[in-house]
């Protein structure tokens, strides 16, 4: 097990390197001089320039450069914004909060809506409510987030007044939850629902139906357990869409967070909050993903021995 | 459930394969609604200039913000523009960028995939590092972080969202060019020293075929979302550009006042990916089961 | 006086006292842009950024909204008889946040410290005009001396960005560091400012200064002032419906006449002096270094119809460099480029620009008609402008821009339309746009976005600039107006205005000299 996870550890290492690298060399392809972003059109003296271009680091070479990013990024120093001339790291964890918040809402939402109607549908499939689960789970992988958002806006914020549109708190989450998680559910719902489609017919299924288990038991003792380990373990790539959706729903509900952050820095040509930004929510992704096979193979020894083959 | 295995089992293999396929999509109710909607999304989108009652860039054609009528079906936006003619020629970018990009990740996924599978060695062991590397990306911000490069723009965009695709091809691909490459004929047209790598692509193309399809399906769908996402960031499409995502963007400041800016477009944008969605779930049961269920 | 009657006393005085503790009042404003990079006086040319620094500085010479002069920080001034020196007495009795005395020395430090190229100023560089330097006669007695007479003086002390800041915080933080911590002697104290998020300020106990045009005088009834960002219009509008904020900016003009027939919003729209929202041509590249395919896009455009079309009726066409609430306004811009498409087409097929392949867009020399239009303020108006010029064969590329994109294409002169809009109470603002020196070049951003050079008009910007007699002001300004428009480089679409709704619960939201930001000192509940 600890040899597993040594090895799984140091796989990590070069996805993360090359990663860092990739970024920082994508970025350097970016047309348009530094200096004049960092000094964001303010109108300099040709001293002021070159202490500002020293400042950057702009008068080394591109390998020292490079360099200096990994080395400062191992240490958490991704640099400062060219708008705010603040470190990164300030307005990063500033907003962080929020955007952990929607994620963490959305999940929940995703979890309680995606699990029951799976479940709804796996146990009584081609049934009325398998069928109307399944068309509420297909609207939610069908649906732009930032139009279920405009819709959820118009009807529960602007015309029934239920959920605050902005604003901080519980209520406000509601709405940026739900957009988020909406895609969540269809997505879980029908992971789920398969896989307890294939559970129900495995063997354990039918000896405790002859062993003359209830129906019910079967199911909850048996086939809800099993049925769950492969979709939770997708966990890892759902996250990624949960970061997707915080891109749209902050945007759309003018909510603070990362995913904003995002836009607008790319927008505002701040390629070091890009590039930290970037930086984190990959390596973020990487190590979850890491954390969730890691765990997994924990409950499913097989797992680890099929990688190690 | 039942009857579909009884087709499945009961259609004789003398059949092609591929007609058989079409004809177990069109009796799905599911894939048959879908293909149907798609339908009349791409036929409006082709015949837009027949279709459309007024010029989709023409402003005050009508009223501004005027609700739905028998003059403007789906209203007026506040340029009196009729917001139904600019769907119909919006789905010719937004289906079409979704298409292209889907095209851009499929060609370099799968050449990408091929050269380091049959090359093998240490092409292969870096080559599925940066395919694990891209992987460690999710999609959207690796779009936006290429868009970041490039600038704004439709063009771009499909560049973008088509990059971030390209590393799911490529995985599938190189994992069929392995097993192909691991069968006895190959080795054999290695000994006789002939078209070796023609022989090889050409049983790769048969055997990946199915998989691809069904990824390009799926993709397809997240692949319209994605674009019109980035429209919708102001990264896309720019005015006067009908794209669905784009008349989002643009109905934000009215929309409580005129909704049908805002309803219309993104009813187009969700059928469009429900239907590609519809299809593509029912295409990986009859094609692919394996993809299905890795998704 | 017994003892009852006492006692009764100081328990209505601690009612009074606690209740005023209690409902010490919350502004909350909603702000459109979230891009704020400095709360500097001396640094910014942001409007936005403006909105909240106005809270916490002063200035020598304090202006109301109908443009009245009334003594600020200066209790008293006097010009000199060349127009070269001013010379301020100053209030003794203020304080800045940080405890620091405002002297004439916090003068001096302000005034000199924008010329230094390191702080980098954007806006109060070029509004400081001929500034030569300020001596301190005394404790509270500065004299302020410029290299020529400057005209647009008494408005430039006036202005936000000539706001007086607190030497010590500048020393102590460093530029940088003040501009996110910014210490001035205003009704309002910084608090914090978290970057895209909020920007928090509170009262200051201590201000006993405000100008008499207030109703207030003493503290604000203001506890606290928090801007937040909430870049869309409608859900700006939600939150003030909602009550997640008191006062929302540029509210849409639907909105504007919803709030009419409320009575629990109100709605406040004006229309800002300085240059109204227009196009500047680029005239070194392209097809607009032609002066009829200039003329030929103006043409092209019904204003009027345009304004009233974006606005619903709240803002009137703009025709000249200065929109007409602004002194020296030339009121004969208004007869010329009158809407003609015919006219239009005849001068492109004048200059050469003729649609060869009937695709409705221009040709000459196998080039079409493509102009690259970045847009980087009111996109629906440049739709609207795109639709128009369409008409007659023009094909706009427009692409929504944010400031960063903008200034680089700026810099690179890769662009052939830019929109621009000033707010200024000073016809003397018409320098910033139009005189050879304000050129922009890689690095040095500055506004001539024509990138026009005339000598003539150069030498005229200036002599107004100088110009000691009103009339002399008036008659040069003129003349500057009519050049503008004869050279075709400056294309006015309409007045700006600024709308904005609050609750009914709150009045005394007053606008700042040129009506776009508003003060909130004066706010109180109704």
């Amino acid at each position: 097990m600890l040899r597993y996870l040594i090895r799984r550890v140091i796989g990590v290492i070069p996805v993360l390197f090359i990663s860092w690298s990739l970024i920082f060399f994508v970025l350097q392809l970016t047309p348009g001089d530094p200096v004049n972003l960092m000094l964001a059109g303010r109108p300099a003296s040709e001293e002021v320039r070159e202490n500002t271009r020293r400042l950057l680091g702009l008068d080394k070479p591109v390998h020292v450069r490079y360099i200096n990013f990994l080395w400062k990024a191992v240490r958490g120093d991704l640099g400062d914004s060219y708008r705010t001339r603040q470190p990164v790291i300030t307005e990063i964890s500033a907003q962080l909060r929020p955007t952990l918040e929607l994620a963490a809402g959305g999940l929940v939402i995703g979890l309680l809506f995606g699990v029951s109607l799976g479940v709804l549908s796996g146990i009584r499939p081609n049934s009325w409510w398998d069928t109307g689960a399944m068309v509420f789970a297909l609207a939610g992988i069908s649906m732009p987030s930032f139009w279920s958002a405009m819709l959820l806006i118009f009807f529960f914020g602007l015309k029934l007044g239920w959920f605050p549109i902005v604003g901080e708190g519980l209520p406000a989450l509601v709405m940026p939850a739900f957009t988020t998680g909406f895609f969540l559910v269809g997505n879980l719902a029908r992971l789920i629902r398969s896989s307890i489609l294939e559970v129900m017919t495995e063997d354990y299924i039918r000896t405790g139906r002859a062993k003359g288990l209830g129906h019910w038991k079967v199911v909850f003792k048996h086939a809800l357990r099993n049925a769950m380990i492969p979709p939770v373990t997708l966990l890892g790539v759902q996250f990624a869409l949960l970061i997707g959706g915080a891109v749209i729903t902050e945007t759309v509900f003018a909510r603070p967070g990362l995913g904003r952050l995002l836009v607008t820095s790319v927008l505002n040509k701040d390629f070091p909050m890009v590039q930290a930004l970037v930086v984190y929510t990959t390596s973020a992704y990487i190590m979850l993903n890491l954390i969730v096979d890691v765990l997994y193979s924990v409950i499913d020894p097989r797992i680890r021995d099929a990688r190690s083959v | 459930m039942s009857v579909e295995l009884v087709q499945q089992t009961g259609v004789s293999s003398a059949k092609p394969r591929w007609r058989k396929v079409v004809r177990q999509l069109v009796m799905n109710p599911g894939a048959f609604i879908g293909a149907l909607i798609l339908l009349v999304l791409v036929f409006g989108a082709l015949f837009a200039p027949w279709i459309a009652p007024y010029d989709w860039n023409e402003q005050w054609v009508g009223p501004r913000l005027a609700p739905p009528s028998t003059d403007h079906f789906f209203g007026t936006d506040r340029f009196g523009r009729d917001v139904f003619s600019r769907m119909i020629y919006g789905g010719r970018f937004s289906l079409s960028v979704g298409i292209a990009t889907v095209l851009f990740s499929m060609i370099i996924g799968s050449l990408f995939g091929v050269f380091i599978g049959y090359t093998g060695g240490r092409v292969d062991h870096f080559g599925v590092m940066a395919i694990d590397v891209m992987l460690g990306f999710p999609p959207i911000v690796l779009a936006i972080l290429i868009v970041a490069v490039l600038g704004v723009g439709l063009p771009n965009v499909v560049v973008a969202v088509g990059i971030a695709g390209i590393p799911r091809f490529a995985r599938v691909v190189r994992g069929a060019t392995l097993a192909i490459k691991a069968r006895p004929f190959v080795e054999a047209t290695q000994a006789i020293g002939a078209g070796h790598f023609r022989v090889m692509v050409w049983h790769l193309i048969p055997n990946v075929l199915p998989t691809i399809t069904v990824l390009a399906t799926l993709n397809l769908a997240g692949a319209i979302i994605s674009t019109a996402s980035l429209s919708f960031l102001g990264l896309g499409a720019q005015p006067p550009t009908p794209e669905w995502g784009a008349m989002l963007y643009q109905s934000r400041e009215f929309y409580r006042f005129a909704p049908w800016n805002m309803i219309f477009p993104g009813l187009a944008l969700f059928l469009s990916v429900m239907s590609v969605n519809l299809m593509g779930d029912r295409l990986s049961e009859v094609l692919d089961p394996r993809v299905s269920k890795g998704h | 006086m017994n003892l009852r009657s006492m006692v009764l006393v100081l328990v209505g005085l601690m009612f009074v006292t606690g209740a005023f503790a209690q409902d010490g009042l919350t502004v909350i404003w909603g702000e459109d842009r979230a891009d704020h990079a400095t709360l500097d006086p001396r640094v910014t040319q942001s409007r936005h950024e403006e909105q909240m620094i106005l809270q916490i500085f002063d200035q020598l010479i304090a202006q109301d909204e109908n443009g009245n002069i009334f003594p600020g920080l200066a209790e008293s001034w006097e010009v000199s008889d060349d127009g070269l020196s001013w010379t301020f007495n100053l209030r003794r009795d203020v304080t800045f946040h940080d405890g620091t005395p405002f002297t004439a020395e916090a003068v001096k430090f302000t005034f000199d410290s924008i010329q230094d190229p390191e702080l980098g100023s954007q806006g109060a560089i070029d509004i400081l005009g001929p500034y030569d330097s300020t001596v301190v006669l005394n404790e509270f007695t500065a004299r302020v001396n410029f290299r020529r007479p400057y005209a647009s003086a008494l408005t430039a002390f006036t202005e936000t960005e000539l706001s007086i800041v607190s030497p010590t915080a500048v020393r102590e933080l460093g530029n940088d560091g003040f501009a996110r911590n910014p210490v001035g002697t205003g009704p309002f104290k910084f608090v914090e400012w978290e970057a895209g998020l909020r920007v928090v300020l509170d009262r200051n106990e201590d201000y006993n200064w405000a100008p008499e045009f207030y109703n207030n005088e003493g503290p604000s009834q203001v506890e606290r002032v928090i801007l937040r960002f909430i870049p869309d219009a409608s859900t700006r509008v939600a939150a003030l419906e909602a009550g997640e904020i008191n006062i929302a900016d540029l509210i849409t003009p639907l909105d504007l006449l919803n709030f009419e027939s409320s009575d629990r919003f109100v709605g406040q729209a004006a229309n800002v002096a300085g240059l109204p929202f227009s196009i500047m041509f680029n005239t070194t590249r392209g097809p607009f270094q032609d002066i009829r395919v200039r003329q030929a896009f103006m043409h092209a455009v019904n204003r009027p119809v345009l304004a009233e079309n974006l606005f619903f009726g709240f803002a009137d066409a703009a025709y000249g460099p200065l929109s007409a609430s602004t002194p020296s306004y030339w009121a004969g811009v208004e007869e010329l480029y009158g809407y003609n498409p015919e006219g239009a087409m005849a001068l492109l097929e004048e200059a050469g620009w003729v649609d060869t392949d009937g695709d409705g867009i221009r040709e000459k020399d196998g080039e079409e008609l493509s102009l690259f239009f970045p847009v980087l303020l009111e996109p629906d108006t440049a739709v609207a402008v795109q639709g128009e010029v369409a008409k007659v064969g023009f094909d706009l590329k427009v692409e929504n821009v944010l400031k960063a994109r903008q200034d680089e294409l700026i810099f690179a002169n890769d662009y052939d339309l830019l929109v621009i809009r000033w707010v200024s109470n000073d016809p003397g603002v018409l320098i910033i746009p139009f005189h050879t020196r304000n050129i922009p070049a890689p690095g040095k951003f500055a506004f001539n976005w024509a990138r026009w050079s005339d000598p003539t008009l150069d030498q005229l910007l200036e002599d107004a600039e100088a110009a000691t007699s009103p009339d002399e002001r008036t008659q040069l300004y003129e003349e500057i107006q009519t050049m503008i428009m004869d050279a075709a480089i400056f294309f006015a679409l309409h007045n700006q205005v600024q709308m904005i709704g609050h609750t009914s619960e709150m009045s005394g939201f007053r606008f700042a000299p040129g009506n776009w930001q508003v003060r909130f000192y004066d706010v109180s509940a109704n």
